[in-house]
């Protein structure tokens, strides 16, 4: 009879019988050995701005190649991929893209990066870690969109090859992440301190749900975290949630409370603080020191750059980001 | 015989005590969550049926487990202790055991979460997304944690406290049961007297055989079984009063009249010895084959007593065949086995009676010697002249009141 | 066949059956269900996992259980 295996990935940490699919949906124990279905085999293939990921302080105005493939290690109830972060890897479409064809159809569209992003990069884990390491051999660098669900081991190890990376923090309660997610906040947390110790360029997204993650009280207590253990520097995008999936009864996040959101985060100390998704200054980047304008950016198209070297044109103070 | 009540008399008592002892660990263990949840109440001792602990306050709890054992979550039973107040409310509860996967429903342990459920009644849904929160990624395990809990909750307040929800598995023919029972055990009991000194009066045990099929088996659902009085011996006595009518007549009976239950009530017998009328040929089968086969019931029943007692679970000890056909549940083999004893008795009437039937054994082990009952070529049992009583069934056939007295080999 | 024969096979069987059904009472929970859980994966797997193209890779980071 063939043993059972723990997958040590991510922190549900599933125990797996024969022939058993994890919680994620991509990885198998077959015969005591266990493996990844989704290597070289993204559902979602394509080139996007790099703003959309979002990074604003990461190579602005190029472009980012951007892999998925199906499943994720949560559950969010409001998540805006779930046709493909919720189905399974045998139930969606996917083509054959082995990682040295990745780096070659990203160089081939100009695109300075590759970003693992959609779904949840955790879960092809093996297939993001070969194609990062061949991207670095052709220059091309490495970014990721996660939810930070994942172990610190093999997050240690990835973080190596990432030049960036753009997390979820999507509340500051374990009641949310158990019952919304099907998670928990502290794996997450320490994945950003292990991220900020790896020096990998840090950006956040915060959707805010009505009811659910807007309490001003709680928002204030997380940018204040974020501070104390990442530094001001590291940007948040605070994103507007509409009604979606499993979520379909709340109303989308009045404007108030998105404003509300990013004055918590700027008294907090937090220096680049946006709103993301909706169209208004606080879609721009401007100076931490003397509040001139330093990136114009109407939805993912950056109209003007106001940046030398990584610095204020005005001011002359360095910009934290990653510029070239 | 007698040395075959002393084997089974052993067995019981010794399978008991250690049963008893065996699990005073769970006990303690349930009785350490009792305090956490309620630590100025003082409960009794696990008793009655469904098993439950009953506290000063006229609270009960449970575990959810044995009392709806079959509820299973993801990877296995999810355990719950349980403490419900008289008015169906839920006043507290805690996880006990569960074997799912830890990370996706260590919420579904915490206060915070069980919470929800506290105040709930057992005419609430229990559903999850309607009354009850969903957790992400634990769905299954989730909903079979709210059925448990409903479920266990509802039994326990329909036999404790008498509150009948709708769910309450099937319902039975209501309150006048009993009195069912106990008319046609009358009318059994006054052919049995009647035709114990007329044989004229034969008919009756006919009647009384039909109408125990139809109305102890079909209708009421409640045939005697050794089950009974397993719940007996570990102290858990249900709370029904068809339960007492039934245990205490067939026991009453079985002082006075031997196995009269086996033959003037049981609906199975009544089927199986209908079944045999069929005028198909009779499988002739020598004495001594048919002697040493009908040892097999006792022997069934040495085995089953020990893995009852010790386990404290009587459903471990089900495999009788009325059970399965007219509360009509079980599984395949249970159901093969049934099938096999109704027609086995096309070539040997009151086949499962003769060889397999635990009633038989234990009424045939408590029954007294009864040499007037010689026996005939028409014994619906097959019994061999002047048999032990324990394999009769007291018909009545061949008993008259002029049968010269005959001295026991 | 004779019928003390036939008779013998019968209860034979009987008791054979008798026995499944006890056994099945105790280990139906956890045994027969897993029986039933496991020949369902195996089928999932050859019948979609394996027919949808969907390669084995090696996985890292995980570790053998008992």
């Amino acid at each position: 009879m063939a043993g059972t295996v723990q997958c040590e990935l991510c922190p549900t940490e599933c125990v797996l019988e024969n022939y058993q699919v994890g919680g994620c949906r991509t990885r198998i124990n077959k015969d005591g050995t266990l493996y990844s279905l989704v290597y070289g085999k993204p559902c979602a293939v394509a080139v996007d701005p790099i703003e959309k990921k979002p990074f604003y302080h990461f190579l602005p105005a190029t472009k980012a190649f951007s892999i998925a493939t199906a499943g994720c290690v949560l559950g969010c109830k409001f998540c805006q991929n779930w046709q493909i972060s919720q189905a399974s890897p045998e139930d969606v479409d996917h083509q054959n893209l082995p990682p040295a064809d990745v780096v070659r159809q990203a160089m081939f569209y100009g695109c300075r990066s590759i970003t693992y992003t959609y779904t949840e990069p955790t879960v092809f884990y093996e297939y993001m870690v070969d194609t990062a390491q061949i991207a670095r051999q052709f220059g091309v660098r490495n970014t990721m969109h996660s939810c930070g669900y994942i172990n610190e081991k093999p997050l240690r190890k990835l973080a190596k090859l990432l030049d960036a990376a753009d997390i979820d923090l999507k509340a500051f309660t374990e009641d949310f992440y158990s019952r919304i997610c099907g998670g928990r906040l502290k794996p997450v947390l320490d994945a950003l301190v292990v991220l900020r110790q790896e020096n990998v360029w840090l950006e956040i997204t915060n959707l805010v749900i009505p009811t659910l993650n807007d309490d001003p009280k709680k928002i204030r207590e997380m940018c204040g975290w974020i501070v104390k253990n990442l530094g001001p520097d590291v940007p948040i995008h605070f994103s507007r949630f509409f009604p979606y999936y499993k979520l379909k009864d709340l109303p989308p996040t009045p404007f108030e409370t998105l404003k509300d959101a990013l004055k918590a985060a700027q008294d907090a100390g937090m220096r680049y603080a946006y709103i993301g998704n909706i169209r208004t200054e606080a879609e721009n980047t401007y100076c931490h020191r003397c509040r001139k304008l330093l990136i114009e950016r109407i939805g993912y198209h950056v109209q003007q750059i106001n940046l030398t070297g990584g610095k204020c044109r005005s001011c002359g103070t360095a910009i934290p980001g990653v510029w070239s | 015989m007698k040395k075959l009540r002393t084997i089974l008399a052993f067995v019981a008592i010794v399978s008991l005590a250690a049963g008893l002892f065996l699990r005073q660990d769970v006990r303690v263990d349930e009785r350490a969550v009792l305090v956490e949840l309620a630590p100025d109440a003082a409960f009794s001792e696990k008793a009655g049926s469904p098993p439950h602990y009953r506290s000063d306050r006229g609270a009960a709890a449970f575990n959810s487990h044995d009392v709806r054992p079959e509820t299973r979550g993801y990877a296995g039973p999810i355990k719950v202790l349980v403490v419900l107040g008289s008015d169906g409310r839920i006043k507290g509860l805690k996880i006990l055991s569960h074997r799912e996967t830890k990370n996706y429903v260590y919420y579904m342990e915490t206060p915070a979460y069980l919470g929800r459920f506290v105040g709930k009644s057992v005419y609430d849904r229990f559903e999850i997304d309607k009354d009850l929160d969903g957790i992400s990624k634990a769905t299954v395990s989730v909903e079979a944690l709210a059925r448990s809990v409903r479920d266990s909750s509802r039994a326990v307040a329909a036999n404790v406290y008498g509150l009948q929800t709708a769910s309450e598995g099937h319902v039975s023919a209501g309150s006048w049961s009993w009195l069912w029972y106990a008319l046609l055990v009358l009318f059994g009991g006054t052919g049995y007297v009647l035709t114990r000194q007329d044989r004229r009066y034969l008919t009756m045990r006919d009647i009384s055989l039909v109408a125990g099929m139809l109305i102890i088996g079909v209708y009421l659902a409640s045939p005697f079984s050794v089950l009974h009085l397993f719940n007996l011996a570990l102290g858990r006595p249900s709370s029904s009063l068809l339960w007492y009518v039934l245990v205490g007549s067939t026991l009453a009976s079985l002082l006075v009249a031997g196995r009269f239950y086996c033959g003037w009530l049981c609906p199975f017998g009544a089927l199986a010895e209908l079944v045999g009328r069929v005028p198909l040929r009779k499988w002739s089968l020598p004495v001594r084959h048919d002697d040493r086969w009908r040892k097999l019931k006792y022997i069934l029943l040495v085995l089953v007593t020990p893995v009852v007692f010790l386990s404290g679970r009587v459903d471990y000890g089900n495999y009788e065949v009325y059970i399965t056909l007219f509360a009509v549940h079980g599984n395949a083999f249970a159901w093969t086995l049934t099938g096999l004893m109704v027609i086995a008795n096309v070539r040997v009437p009151r086949f499962w009676c003769r060889y397999l039937c635990p009633v038989a054994a234990v009424t045939g082990i408590l029954t007294r010697q009864e040499p007037a009952y010689v026996s005939r070529h028409d014994c619906p049992m097959g019994n061999k002249p002047n048999p032990d009583t324990s394999e009769c069934i007291r018909c009545n056939r061949c008993l008259h009141r002029d049968a010269p007295a005959i001295s026991r080999s | 066949m004779t019928d003390q024969n036939k008779s013998t096979l019968l209860l034979s069987g009987a008791s054979v059956l008798v026995l499944l059904v006890l056994s099945s009472n105790v280990f139906l929970d956890d045994y027969l269900a897993g029986l039933g859980e496991r020949a369902r994966r195996r089928m999932h797997y050859e019948n979609t996992i394996q027919k949808r193209g969907l390669d084995l890779h090696k996985g890292m980071y995980w570790k053998e259980k008992e």
